[in-house]
């Protein structure tokens, strides 16, 4: 668990970080949304103690960074940057095995943990021995979050990771982080500027205001349902009741026992914006909601979309 | 794979950028020049002046000294610009900056002042001219490897600490290694000025080739200037030549 007790941080007379109180839990992944100036950057690597905090308290697992060895910290917290950050001069194995070998780990078992940490990301094993100049940008990243994953830390700390990615490549590892995330379980703290991101990626959002003033942390439905304040209505923007319905499952609406008869279908697997999109696209009211065994379990209406919309 | 292929699949062709002109164009420049000292010599025979500087003896003697002068200077500078270097990288702007105007400054005084003034503070021999060489050859490398160290991808050096490494483990494992062809391009420098302002050592009585073009400019014998004259440049260009391989073979490293 990661703990901020009124943490502040100037830089000479600029307020950062703003009196920020807030916990993360233990293997979840809490995203740092805000525009630029906001100070989330700050608050990331105020954790690994990049950037020392001004005043208050951060205790990770119950104990006060402050009194631990920084360079000790940070080996026991993965980091990712934007761009990768991978040295330009290693070949990619050598920077997937850094922070074992900054911990005095056996040669053989870091080959072997490489080698682990290649297919988890879902690199070729074929790319090792090549310099990270010679990998595509999507490419770098996983080998950025394999490196980061190495000494296997409880905590991941991302600093838009996929900031400078095409939007192709980013979705695609968004998809694959949130996999790797069901089998790793970290505590993960990421910071992004995309409303997209922070919603598809997180258990839960503090979206923080310039002059690192922090306007609320919840959960990304309840953001998106109920922002906390004009600021945080505005950053989400004019579609976040689109956005909230794609994180609601079809599965999970008032489904009726009618007729599904001639209607046109949607996987009960898929959310309710694709389900709205669909009726759009149809023109009609109801659609018929196809299990993945194959049976139509009922049918979805406007109306009970509407409601899912209107319930927190 | 060819070229295209490699950029095809995103991939940069790794090659040496070394090109056949580079490899051979500079040795067989030496070559032609020693061949032309070769003929100019059996002309005719060495007559007794001649001999007391041309002989096996005094050339070899010459040259070994040479080489000391040059290599004591560079590494007496290297022991002092490196560690320098580091700190200047690491220090403010404006301390930065002083310790460069007055390098630079200290740079345009000619070899042949410092030497001169080596001498009236040192004395002769080859120490005073030692110190003046290393006093000149600290600049390039000074220079260089600041500009290496700095010029690294912030990106990269973040990372380093953010991976946890102490500021020695990200100096010796991340940062040096990316500065060093930067670093070594300043010691390639160093090295060739010091070959070339080596030979005016003979003046305060330092040895050295300088010692036969010397003997052969005071005495008018022109052979003698010419062998001394070639053995020096000679020198002067093959050191550039190995360094110049290194150099490039740094690059395609990092």
């Amino acid at each position: 668990m990661i703990v901020f007790d009124h943490v502040t941080k100037k830089f000479g007379d600029v307020i950062a970080v703003n009196d920020l109180s807030f916990e993360i839990r233990d293997g979840e992944t809490v995203m740092l949304l805000g525009p630029s100036g906001c100070g989330k950057t700050t608050t990331l690597k105020m954790i690994n103690r990049l950037i020392e905090h001004t005043s208050g308290t951060i205790l990770v697992d119950g104990k006060d960074i402050e009194k631990e060895d920084p360079v000790q910290l940070r080996r026991s917290m993965g980091y990712v940057i934007q761009q990768a950050g991978l040295f330009p001069h290693l070949t990619v194995g050598d920077n997937i095995g850094t922070v074992p070998r900054l911990l005095g780990w056996k040669p053989a078992r870091i080959r072997d943990r490489i080698v682990e940490l290649v297919e988890l990301v879902d690199l070729d094993p074929a790319i090792l021995p090549r310099l990270p100049r010679e990998l595509s940008g999507g490419q770098q990243q996983r080998v950025g979050v394999a490196r980061a994953l190495a000494a296997d830390p409880p905590v991941m700390l991302m600093d838009e990771p996929f900031g400078a990615l095409d939007p192709i490549t980013r979705q695609r590892l968004q998809e694959e982080l949130r996999r790797l995330q069901q089998r790793v379980k970290k505590t993960i703290v990421f910071v992004t500027h995309d409303v997209e991101e922070a919603v598809t990626l997180g258990d839960r959002i503090a979206v923080l205001n310039v002059g690192g003033v922090l306007e609320q942390f919840d959960r990304p439905a309840r953001i998106l349902g109920r922002p906390a304040n004009a600021f945080v209505a505005d950053f989400l923007g004019k579609d976040r009741q689109l956005r909230r319905l794609s994180l609601m499952s079809v599965a999970d609406a008032d489904l009726l026992p009618e007729s599904a008869e001639g209607l046109p279908e949607v996987p009960s697997s898929s959310n309710l914006r694709s389900a709205l999109d669909e009726m759009l696209e149809t023109g009609r009211r109801r659609l018929a909601v196809r299990d993945s065994d194959g049976t139509i379990k009922g049918v979805l209406t406007l109306e009970s979309i509407m409601q899912m919309s209107r319930a927190i | 794979m060819s070229e295209l292929a490699a950029l095809a699949a995103g991939t940069q062709p790794r090659e040496s950028r070394i090109s056949i002109g580079r490899l051979v164009g500079v040795p067989a420049v030496i070559v032609a020049a020693y061949a032309l000292v070769g003929w100019e010599l059996l002309q005719r025979p060495l007559n007794v002046r001649e001999v007391t500087v041309l002989n096996f003896h005094d050339i070899s003697r010459a040259f070994g000294q040479h080489l000391l002068l040059t290599f004591t200077a560079l590494t007496i500078a290297l022991v002092i610009a490196l560690p320098l270097g580091v700190l200047l990288s690491r220090s403010a702007g404006i301390v930065r900056a002083a310790v460069f105007t007055f390098a630079n400054l200290s740079q345009a005084i000619p070899s042949v002042a410092l030497l001169g003034l080596a001498y009236v503070f040192l004395g002769s021999g080859p120490k005073p001219a030692i110190f003046a060489l290393s006093a000149f050859s600290v600049l390039p490398i000074l220079r260089n490897t600041v500009v290496g160290l700095t010029s690294i991808d912030p990106a990269v050096t973040e990372a380093a600490r953010g991976m946890g490494m102490s500021p020695l483990q990200g100096l010796f494992t991340v940062e040096l290694p990316l500065a060093l062809p930067v670093i070594f391009a300043g010691v390639r420098t160093a090295v060739v000025l010091n070959i070339s302002s080596a030979t005016l050592a003979t003046f305060i009585g330092g040895g050295g080739l300088g010692d036969i073009l010397d003997a052969g400019i005071n005495s008018n014998l022109g052979r003698v200037t010419l062998v001394g004259a070639v053995l020096v440049s000679s020198l002067a260009m093959f050191v550039d030549w190995v360094a110049s391989l290194i150099e490039a073979e740094l690059e395609t490293r990092t």
